[in-house]
């Protein structure tokens, strides 16, 4: 596999630039926006329509044909299709959970930097234990005892990295506390919450969107990999990782059912890496 | 420093003792076990009770807490809900091929990622410099399931060098320690590249080429013993990521650990089993960072040094 990568964030002296694979990145994520967004509209069967009259065709450039531009699975499903949801259900796990966890992380991280004392000591003696656990290991914990149903899934997803958030947070609010512009803030008697949110928070925030990028890709690959171990998404509904799964038996003769899902997970986490990575050198040049 | 060493323990134990009261509470707050394992419908209520007296579940809540304390101290964690084995015995018989996976993935790793790193920092800005950063960005978004099934497809479907999954020979051992060793080989070459890159740059190696000495010297007096320190503060990591990393290979290559047994746990719903695994990796990553801790201690003179 060959590309380039763009100057890391060590070499953040140097003036931005434009690289292409930036573009190129920032083109995939666009694509499967897309994707994701007008699944219904864009998939010409749906995600569980069997054929099995025609079982594994290949794709339409090695032999198959238009009917499956991406072949079919080993239940005569079109892998085209089922990709283009994969990529919705994917997605749409990876950004919520995501969100939830910066959320969540964040809030804690606030109210321990608010209450300061016992709050703060159990907030923080949580956020140990959870950095100390590898969150697969949690997460299977978590699925064990509760089952696998999608909401719990999601939430479940949104609890990874919440500490990294907490943790970040709290540093930032007790750093900005010190700052002139909380206290004046104080002294005008403005209520805590509207201190934190109106003034603290978008100083915070820069910091929080960098977390973000870095979390953002990690979630696209838990929910993969619980999903491929059978414990995330569950059949009828697909999922990247779950189409993988679906694909390992097939690997032999059928190469393009593990390549389809693979390729979209590997392009998709690179992409946001690198964009998570560039957007990260920008802020870091904007702060200094 | 006795002081920090001290803090350092009670906090350990403190984590301890939060991870084995939570597994506790997660266990009896998601009901009886009883119920999830046999078909309430249709199992005669004598036969419910006749396994919620053996399983200790009839008793009150703190008795319950108070007989999985001491079942720990003894080192019993219940019997499989499957095949009514003890727990600790069916992990423990799992335990070794785990650890000849991680032990082999740990010296593959370290031998890829310590002279990649290593030279990337000195030749910064050239393609050796380059080109580890590549492969270390896409290894970051190829993970243990990917990398595997790709080792696969190239090694026992293209190459037909290797058999795909199981265990007993060496061959065996080799694409999984490859997919676990290549992605934290890479972490460890990023990791690596920027601890010599951060002492290249401080006034003592100045000082040393300053007085003359050979840059061969400079780098393995100077340069290579200072990076060191914040790579031992990042050990800690590399195990939590090694047994998340290794519950994942296991499963692509079959490999009987108990990374596998934890997944056929979960998955089947052998609840006894799965806290049991819990509590072990927990314990482990605990115990881990203690000991980074201390011996981040040992070697920072900053702490070392402290009086109490």
């Amino acid at each position: 596999m060959r590309f380039s990568i763009p100057k890391s964030a060590s070499s953040a002296t140097e003036a931005p630039r434009r690289s292409p694979v930036l573009l190129i990145a920032a083109l995939w994520l666009a694509i499967m926006a897309v994707a994701g967004l007008a699944a219904p509209w864009l998939a010409p069967y749906g995600y569980a329509d069997q054929d099995l009259m025609a079982r594994l065709r290949p794709p339409a450039l090695v032999g198959g044909d238009a009917a499956h531009w991406l072949g079919t699975d080993h239940l005569g499903r079109d892998v085209l299709s089922r990709v283009i949801y994969a990529i919705r259900v994917s997605m749409a796990v990876a950004l919520v959970g995501a969100l939830i966890g910066a959320v969540f992380g964040t809030f804690l991280g606030f109210l321990a930097a608010h209450a300061r004392g016992v709050v703060e000591e159990s907030i923080m003696a949580l956020v140990d234990v959870q950095a100390a656990l590898p969150f697969l290991i949690f997460a299977l914990l978590v699925i064990a005892f509760f089952g696998n149903d999608l909401v719990l899934f999601v939430l479940l997803v949104g609890l990874h990295g919440w500490e990294r958030y907490a943790r970040l947070a709290r540093g930032l609010v007790l750093d900005a506390k010190t700052k002139g512009y909380a206290e004046a803030a104080r002294a005008m008697g403005l209520a805590p919450w509207r201190i934190y949110l109106v003034h603290v928070g978008p100083n915070v925030a820069s910091a929080m969107i960098v977390q973000f990028t870095l979390n953002l890709p990690e979630t696209i690959l838990l929910e993969a990999g619980l999903s491929f171990l059978g414990l995330g998404i569950q059949p009828p509904l697909t999922s990247l990782g779950l189409m993988l799964n679906d694909s390992r038996n097939y690997i032999v003769l059928h190469w393009w059912l593990p390549t389809v899902p693979g390729a979209a997970i590997f392009l998709t986490t690179l992409s946001v890496s690198l964009l998570g990575d560039a957007l990260r050198d920008r802020l870091d040049r904007a702060l200094r | 420093m006795t002081r920090f060493v001290l803090t350092k323990i009670v906090r350990a134990l403190l984590s301890a003792w939060l991870v084995v009261t939570i597994t506790f509470v997660v266990l009896r707050v998601t009901g009886d076990p009883v119920q999830s394992l046999l078909p309430v419908e249709t199992t005669p209520p004598e036969i419910i009770d006749y396994y919620r007296r053996l399983w200790g579940l009839d008793q009150p809540l703190w008795q319950q807490y108070l007989g999985y304390l001491q079942g720990l101290a003894n080192g019993t964690l219940g019997r499989s809900f499957a095949d009514g084995r003890d727990a600790v015995g069916i992990i423990a018989e799992r335990i070794p091929k785990t650890l000849v996976l991680m032990g082999w993935t740990l010296a593959v790793m370290l031998a890829l990622g310590l002279p990649a790193g290593i030279a990337a920092a000195l030749r910064r800005g050239t393609w050796v410099d380059r080109a580890v950063m590549a492969t270390a960005v896409a290894g970051h978004s190829l993970p243990g399931y990917l990398l595997g099934i790709l080792l696969i497809w190239l090694f026992a479907v293209e190459l037909r060098w290797l058999p795909s999954s199981g265990h007993g020979t060496w061959a065996h051992l080799v694409m999984p320690v490859l997919t676990l060793a290549l992605y934290h080989g890479a972490v460890v070459a990023r990791f690596t590249r920027a601890a010599v890159l951060e002492i290249l740059g401080q006034p003592h190696v100045l000082a040393a080429r300053a007085q003359g000495w050979r840059e061969a010297a400079v780098i393995r007096r100077d340069v290579l013993p200072n990076a060191a320190i914040p790579l031992v503060t990042v050990v800690g990591f590399f195990v939590g990521g090694l047994i998340g990393g290794s519950i994942i290979v296991e499963w692509i290559f079959a490999w009987p650990g108990i990374g596998r047994l934890l997944i056929t746990s979960v998955a089947g719903r052998d609840l006894a089993i799965v806290q049991a695994l819990v509590l072990l990796f927990a314990v482990t990553m605990i115990v881990t960072n203690l000991l980074v801790d201390l011996a981040y201690a040992l070697l920072n003179p900053k702490i070392r040094l402290l009086r109490d």
